[in-house]
């Protein structure tokens, strides 16, 4: 939808063209709807701070070659936007986490600890949809609470799901485990 | 074992004692060590090969904005790198059919950001104009640019740190300049101050706070000077109590509320009665807080529009669980939440409204003991470690 709000286009060109002054107001201004947007979006959290800084560094980046000037909210949006990504994929990423709370105990050496590799695809058609819905957006990057909302549960519901689908897998691979130790002891 | 798997799928809430003692349940149960890991193998594999299939996530969001019609958003370059990538962007999104729900939520994105934009310039005094620049000194003095604001946001990552090693083992500093006392909590520290007034301030670790000698309640004039984190539990009085902090006011009559504030900006969330908040270059320009909503005064900026928040959530890093009408199943979820126990509620009390300001240190069964004679429930401990609440 098209705004009637936005910045005067001579004033973007005149950042554009390296007006120190017209860079400070457009990034004074800028402030509080990225704040706004972004807390509408995870909430009151504390990342809030960081994705408003690196969106602006972003269009900071990126103002001189905005070809159209009254395309300033849309360039803004997206750089909203790709930050909102960057920070679901930074989220359970080996690299991003020294300490997350939300990271398992260990994750990295017990994903390795069974010695057996798995069968990832008979694992998931082990799932239902729903199971298999939410295990790949929380691995997309999504809190359960997020996900929740996105699929317009609770997080208890969403929960739940978790464990099933974590019975359901066990019971799957360790039928599958044995099978294979059987078939190995034949072979 | 029903602890433990809570604990190994959700361990959000996991203290380092409570991980430690997950691990010693892991060495100990071979069966469940093993499950786990091929959990992880499952979800690692998943996630692994979502990065592989989307390594841009940027197209997704081209994507969403292309098929919701708001493709004349995209610039040239984006449109043609779309363009390259939807083939394979489409069969991954056929293949992991969650990348839809990502979709749709990005579209969602775009709607809020359309509305907090529209919202700001409906109600700023005049959208910024090239005509209405000053000069660049008077402007040096009051604004920031982002660079300097990177830099700066170092240093607020920085300081704490410097603060902590310097300051560990001094908890609290007072220095008295004629009646007034200034407080500065260390480092991951919490603490409690009673004014003269009666009034209560929870400082976090960090906050300093200026006010009237708490000895000599002749002089309190119920004005008290922030910067950090702090929530405040205002008795009323003939007088308003008021908050300043480097960039705003907040006045009150008596009421409970959580400031977060620094030299760039405050956050105000309002848990009861009624606040006016202003910045200190607009001083009559006030927005007033209902419970539940909070407000921003970034530096020279007008405070921001209210914002509907959930209490214990916006004021988490209280330490606190502020209930404010909340639904008993609410409170219920969000204690499971936070604490990896189930906590159930009786379908006849689910929305019965409970309030309380209650410390996150107790845990969820004491809490949970203190509301339940407010709905006339009571707490029964369940098979799987957990608890429910039963009329």
């Amino acid at each position: 939808m098209a705004s009637p709000y936005g910045f005067d286009t001579a004033l973007v060109e005149q950042a554009q063209a390296g007006n120190e002054a017209a860079r400070e107001q457009i990034f004074v201004t800028l402030q509080p709807i990225l704040r706004a947007f972004f807390i509408k979006r995870i909430g009151f959290k504390t990342e809030v701070d960081d994705l408003v800084q690196n969106t602006m560094l972003r269009v900071h980046g990126g103002l001189t070659d905005l070809k159209d000037s009254s395309r300033l909210k849309a360039f803004a949006m997206k750089a909203a936007l790709f930050e909102l990504q960057d920070l679901y994929r930074g989220r359970y990423g080996p690299k991003e986490s020294l300490y997350d709370p939300e990271i398992p105990p260990e994750r990295s050496e017990m994903s390795n600890a069974a010695g057996i590799e798995v069968d990832v695809e008979r694992a998931l058609s082990s799932l239902t949809p729903k199971a298999r819905q939410i295990l790949e957006l929380r691995e997309y990057g999504y809190r359960y609470q997020e996900i929740a909302e996105m699929i317009e549960t609770t997080e208890a519901a969403v929960k739940m799901q978790v464990k099933r689908a974590f019975e359901r897998m066990r019971s799957v691979l360790s039928v599958a485990g044995v099978m294979l130790v059987v078939f190995g002891l034949c072979w | 074992m029903q602890d433990a798997l809570d604990a190994l799928l959700f361990p959000e809430a996991l203290t380092a004692a409570q991980r430690q003692a997950l691990q010693e349940v892991l060495a100990e149960d071979e069966a469940l060590a093993e499950a786990y890991g091929h959990w992880l193998q499952v979800r690692d594999a998943v996630r692994s090969d979502l990065n592989k299939q989307v390594p841009d996530r940027r197209l997704l969001v081209l994507h969403a904005l292309a098929v919701s019609g708001q493709g004349e958003e995209l610039t040239s370059t984006e449109q043609a790198e779309l363009d390259a990538a939807r083939p394979h962007l489409l069969a991954t999104i056929n293949q992991y059919p969650a990348l839809a729900d990502v979709v749709h939520h990005i579209q969602d994105g775009c709607a809020d950001f359309d509305a907090c934009w529209n919202e700001h310039f409906a109600e700023a005094p005049a959208a910024p104009r090239a005509d209405s620049l000053r000069p660049a000194a008077d402007r040096r003095a009051q604004q920031r640019s982002p660079v300097r604001t990177a830099s700066q946001w170092g240093w607020r990552v920085m300081a704490p740190l410097a603060v902590a090693l310097f300051m560990i083992t001094a908890l609290l500093i007072f220095q008295r300049d004629s009646q007034m006392v200034t407080l500065e909590v260390a480092e991951g520290q919490t603490q409690v101050v009673e004014l003269a007034d009666g009034s209560t301030v929870r400082l976090l670790g960090g906050a300093r706070l200026v006010y009237t000698d708490p000895d000599d309640a002749a002089t309190f004039n119920r004005r008290v000077e922030l910067t950090g984190q702090a929530f405040f539990d205002v008795v009323p009085g003939q007088q308003g109590f008021s908050v300043a902090t480097p960039t705003g006011v907040t006045t009150v009559l008596g009421t409970s509320f959580g400031i977060s504030a620094d030299d760039a900006e405050m956050q105000v969330v309002l848990a009861t009665g009624k606040v006016a908040v202003a910045s200190h270059a607009a001083p009559d320009r006030v927005v007033v807080l209902e419970p539940g909503q909070m407000s921003e005064v970034a530096r020279n900026a007008l405070p921001s529009t209210p914002t509907e928040v959930e209490l214990s959530e916006a004021l988490g890093w209280t330490g606190l669980f502020v209930f404010r009408a909340t639904s008993l199943a609410d409170a219920a979820a969000l204690l499971s939440e936070r604490y990896g126990v189930p906590v159930s509620v009786d379908a006849a009390l689910a929305q019965e409204a409970v309030n309380g300001t209650f410390e996150q240190e107790v845990g969820a069964q004491q809490i949970l003991e203190w509301l339940a004679p407010t709905v006339n429930a009571q707490v029964q401990a369940t098979a799987d470690g957990g608890f429910v609440l039963v009329p």
